[in-house]
C-alpha cells in the first residue's frame, strides 16, 4: 500500500481508531502487527503479482530473527551455541538478500553463457520482494544487538514476571520488524532505538502537532515536489536525451537531484509522522544533505539510518580506522561498494557506491574531512558556499549512475552536455525552477537556523503552523500524478 | 501552544484554505494550459466530464489540443469539448469516451496520430478518471486541474509571452522527434473503437489539420488519413486544404503545433466544414 493512495487514506483512520480503542499493550501491539501485514500485503506489483505472495518471506524472516534473538538472550544458551545461532541467522538474512535480490547478478557473473541463457535470465526475472533490503537489515540489527547484549538482555525485551515470555518477546519482535510506517522503505531502525518504546500508548500523549508538521512536509515533498519533477525528469532517458539542449540537460540533472531527495526524504518524514501518531519515534533519515561541504558530511546527512547501519554493523566490525591507514581505505571502499550494491543488483549501483568511496578516500587523504568538520559550525562564508556548490554538483553527477541503467547512457549524457548547445526549451525549465525552489528554500531555512534563534518562540511556532497548513493545502490542490516512491525498488 | 492545539490549527487552516479556494474558484483565472502533459490533459478531461456535456467532442493529440473550446464559441458547432491529449493519440481519447455513460452525438477524430503507440501517459489518463479525486472535484472545485496554482501561473506566463508552446514540450516533443514505429494492428484497433462508438449512434468524422511538417513519423503517406476514412466508411474533412483555399497561412510555435491565432482561425474552419456535413 502506498502512503499517497486512497486505500491508505481509509486504512489509516481505521487503524488509528482501533489502536487507541483499548489501552492494553497486547491489544495495541496486535492491532499494529495485523495492520502492518495488511499494509504489506495490499495491492500488486507492476506485473500483476499480488503482494500477499510475499508474506511467507516476511513471516520467515521475522520468525527466524525473533527465534534467534530469543535464544541469543537466553541464559541457558552456551557460548558455542550463541555463535552457531548468530552464524545461522546472519547466513539466513544475507542468503535471503542474495537469493531474492542478487541471484540474477550472481548468475550473470558465475554461470557460463549457455546456462545463463537458459536459467540465468529466469533467475534474474524473479521479482524483488518489496522492502526486503530494509526489513532484512533490521533483522540483522536485532540478532547482532542480541549477540552483543549481556545477560541483562536488551532494553524493551525483558518480559515482566507472570507473563508468557515467548509470546511477550515475539510480539515485540514482530512489531519491530513489521511496523508499517517504516516496513517498506525505512528509515532502517536499530533494535535498541525501537524496542524500548513499546508499551501502552495513550491518545493524550501523542505529539499531534509534530506529527502533522512531519506529515504535511513529507506529503508535500513527495506529492508536490517529487511527483511534479518526475514529469520532467522522465525525459532523462536514452536516446531521447540526445535531443535536449545543454541547459535543459543540466537543469534536468539538478531536477533529478531534488526529486530523489524530495521523494525519499518525503517518505521518511511521512513514516516519522505516522509513527508519532501511534506514539513511536523513528530516527531522522535526512538532515539537509545538500548543505554538505564535503562528501563525508553528505553521508552524515543522507539516508542517515543506512549509513549509520553500515558504519555500525559493517565498517566497525571490519576494523574501521583502527587497523592502519591502508586497511581504513580498504574498509571505506568495501563499505561504499556494498552500500552501492544494497541499492540494487546492478553494476551501476556498485559503481555509484565506489565513486562515493573514492571521493571519501580522496577527502581523507587530503584531510578535508577534519577541516570540514571544524568549519561546520563556523557559519556561512563564500568558501563554505563554494564547497556546498561543488559537493552538490559532484553528488548530482553521481546520481546519473542511479538514473541510467547503462554506463554508456551516462557517457551519452555527458557527451550531449558538452557538445549540444541548442535552444533552451522553456517549459521544462519552468517546471524545474518552480518545483525545485521548495527544496532550496527548505535548505535555506535550515541554513539560517542560527539567525532565527533570536526570534520570539511564539513567532516561530506560528510560522511553523502556518507553513504546515499551507503545505497541506498545496498537497490537496497542486499534487503531481501519483507515483511509487523511488526507494521502493531497493 | 500545546501540540494538540497546533494540530487543530494546522488541519483547520488547511481546510479553510481549501474551502476558500473552492468558493472563490469562479473569481480565479482558470488555466487552459498546464506545465505538464498530465495536468493539461486533466483540464480537458474535467471540462468534458464535469461541465455540461457538449454535443461535439474533438479527439486527437496535442495538435488538436491547440483548438481551445472557447475558439468555437459563435461557430456552428457552439460548445465543444477538446480531448486533444498532449503526449497521447486519438486512441486514448476514444477509450476515454467509451468509458463514459454519456456519449456525445458527434465525435471528430484527428487523423495525424492515429498510429501513435499506447504509452504510460495513456494509462495514467485512464486511471485518472477513475480516481476518487477526479469524482470529488465535481463538488470540491478546489481539486479541479484548472485552478492548480502552478498551472494558473504557467498559463499567465504563457499568455504574457504570446502563446508559445503548450504543454507538450517535455515529452511530446521528444516523442514526435524520435521516430516511433507503430505497433502492427493499430488500424484494426482503431476501427473497432470507431465501430463501437457508431453502434451507440455517435456520428464520426476524420479530419486533417495544418501541421508544420508534411509528414509526421507515424503518419505514413500524406493522404493516408483520407484513405483510412474511405476504408472505414466515415466522412473526411481536410481542414488543411480548406485553410489553404481560404488563403490562411498557419503559423507554428515549434514547427508542429499552431500558434493561438492560427488555432483560432483553424477552429472556425473546422466548425464550418463540420456543419456542412450531411446528417444522418
Amino acid at each position: 500500500m502506498l502512503f499517497n493512495s486512497w486505500s491508505f487514506a481509509v486504512f489509516l483512520p481505521i487503524v488509528f481508531g482501533l489502536h487507541y480503542a483499548r489501552r492494553q499493550p497486547a491489544w495495541q501491539i496486535g492491532v499494529l502487527i495485523l495492520a502492518s501485514l495488511v499494509f504489506y500485503a495490499w495491492g500488486s506489483d507492476a506485473q500483476g503479482h499480488p503482494h500477499w505472495l510475499l508474506l511467507p518471506l516476511l513471516f520467515a524472516s521475522t520468525a527466524l530473527n525473533g527465534l534467534a534473538a530469543q535464544l541469543l538472550l537466553s541464559p541457558n544458551t552456551s557460548s558455542r551455541g550463541r555463535r552457531v545461532i548468530l552464524a545461522v541467522a546472519l547466513v539466513f538474512n544475507l542468503g535471503a538478500l542474495a537469493c531474492f535480490k542478487y541471484a540474477g547478478l550472481l548468475a550473470q557473473l558465475l554461470l557460463p553463457h549457455a546456462l545463463w541463457e537458459t536459467w540465468g535470465r529466469k533467475i534474474a526475472g524473479i521479482p524483488l520482494p518489496i522492502g526486503i533490503s530494509f526489513y532484512t537489515f533490521q533483522g540483522i540489527s536485532l540478532v547482532v544487538e542480541a549477540w552483543k547484549a549481556d545477560k541483562s538482555g536488551l532494553e524493551g525485551l525483558t518480559a515482566p514476571r507472570g507473563t508468557s515470555e515467548v509470546a511477550w518477546f515475539q510480539a515485540r519482535v514482530w512489531l519491530f520488524k513489521t511496523f508499517f510506517p517504516q516496513l517498506v522503505a525505512g528509515p532502517i531502525v536499530k533494535a535498541r532505538e525501537f524496542l524500548h518504546q513499546i508499551g501502552p500508548k495513550r491518545l493524550a500523549d501523542i505529539d499531534a502537532g509534530g506529527a502533522c508538521k512531519k506529515l504535511a512536509l513529507g506529503f508535500f515533498l513527495k506529492m508536490v515536489v517529487a511527483d511534479n519533477l518526475r514529469e520532467v525528469t522522465s525525459a532523462l532517458h536514452y536516446p531521447e536525451l540526445t535531443l535536449l539542449p545543454r541547459i535543459n540537460l543540466l537543469a534536468l540533472l539538478y531536477a533529478f537531484s531534488f526529486q530523489i531527495l524530495a521523494d525519499f526524504a518525503g517518505y521518511s518524514l511521512i513514516a516519522q509522522g505516522l509513527a508519532k501518531l501511534f506514539g513511536y519515534e523513528l530516527p531522522i533519515n535526512f538532515n539537509f544533505p545538500y548543505l554538505s561541504r564535503s562528501l563525508t558530511e553528505f553521508w552524515r546527512r543522507w539516508h542517515i539510518s543506512l549509513s549509520s547501519w553500515l558504519r555500525e554493523y559493517l565498517y566497525f566490525p571490519l576494523g574501521g580506522n583502527r587497523k592502519g591507514e591502508a586497511r581504513t581505505y580498504i574498509n571505506l571502499f568495501l563499505v561504499m561498494f556494498l552500500g552501492g550494491l544494497w541499492h540494487g543488483a546492478a553494476w551501476c549501483f556498485a559503481l555509484w557506491g565506489t565513486a562515493h568511496g573514492l571521493g571519501l578516500a580522496i577527502e581523507r587523504w587530503f584531510g578535508r574531512q577534519s577541516a570540514s568538520d571544524k568549519r561546520r559550525h563556523g557559519g556561512w562564508s563564500a568558501l563554505a558556499c563554494l564547497q556546498v556548490f561543488v559537493v552538490f554538483n559532484v553528488v548530482s553527477f553521481l546520481w546519473l549512475l542511479f538514473k541510467f541503467p547503462e554506463p554508456s547512457h551516462v557517457a551519452a549524457f555527458v557527451h550531449e552536455l558538452i557538445s549540444h548547445p541548442g535552444r533552451p526549451k522553456p517549459q521544462p525549465l519552468f517546471v524545474i525552477i518552480l518545483f525545485s525552489a521548495p527544496v532550496i528554500l527548505w535548505h535555506l531555512w535550515a541554513a539560517t537556523e542560527s539567525w532565527r534563534q533570536t526570534w520570539p518562540s511564539i513567532w516561530k511556532e506560528r510560522i511553523e503552523v502556518g507553513a504546515a497548513a499551507l503545505l497541506g493545502f498545496l498537497v490537496v490542490v497542486n499534487a503531481g500524478p501519483s507515483g511509487e516512491f523511488i526507494y521502493f525498488q531497493f | 501552544m500545546k501540540s494538540s492545539r497546533q494540530a487543530i490549527w494546522i488541519v483547520g487552516l488547511m481546510l479553510t484554505m481549501v474551502a476558500v479556494w473552492s468558493v472563490f474558484r469562479p473569481l480565479l483565472p482558470h488555466s487552459e494550459l498546464a506545465e505538464n502533459n498530465f495536468q493539461a490533459n486533466l483540464i480537458r478531461l474535467q471540462a468534458w466530464q464535469l461541465d455540461p456535456h457538449p454535443a461535439t467532442v474533438l479527439v486527437g493529440s496535442s495538435i488538436t489540443g491547440r483548438l481551445l473550446p472557447r475558439y468555437f464559441t459563435g461557430t456552428p458547432l457552439g460548445t465543444v469539448a477538446n480531448l486533444g491529449l498532449d503526449g497521447s493519440g486519438p486512441e486514448a481519447g476514444l477509450r476515454l469516451l467509451l468509458q463514459s455513460s454519456n456519449l456525445p452525438p458527434v465525435v471528430l477524430i484527428e487523423g495525424h496520430r492515429l498510429a501513435k503507440n499506447w504509452s504510460t501517459n495513456d494509462d495514467l489518463l485512464l486511471a485518472a478518471i477513475h480516481d476518487p479525486q477526479f469524482t470529488a472535484s465535481r463538488w470540491v472545485t478546489a481539486l479541479r486541474a484548472d485552478v492548480r496554482p502552478s498551472s494558473i501561473l504557467f498559463s499567465l506566463l504563457k499568455s504574457h509571452s504570446g502563446g508559445g508552446s503548450v504543454a507538450d514540450a517535455s515529452q511530446d516533443s521528444s516523442s514526435h522527434l524520435v521516430a516511433e514505429t507503430p505497433i502492427p494492428g493499430w488500424e484494426e484497433r482503431m476501427r473497432l473503437l470507431i465501430d463501437q462508438l457508431r453502434q451507440h449512434g455517435t456520428e464520426i468524422c476524420l479530419y486533417r489539420l495544418p501541421v508544420g511538417r508534411e509528414n509526421l513519423p507515424s503518419d505514413g503517406a500524406p493522404d493516408f488519413i483520407s484513405d483510412l476514412a474511405w476504408k472505414w466508411g466515415i466522412p473526411y474533412l481536410d481542414v488543411d486544404r480548406e485553410c489553404k483555399r481560404r488563403g490562411l497561412v498557419p503559423t507554428y510555435t515549434d514547427g508542429l503545433h499552431m500558434t493561438p491565432a492560427s488555432a483560432r482561425e483553424t477552429a472556425i474552419v473546422l466548425a464550418e466544414l463540420t456543419a456542412k456535413l450531411p446528417r444522418r
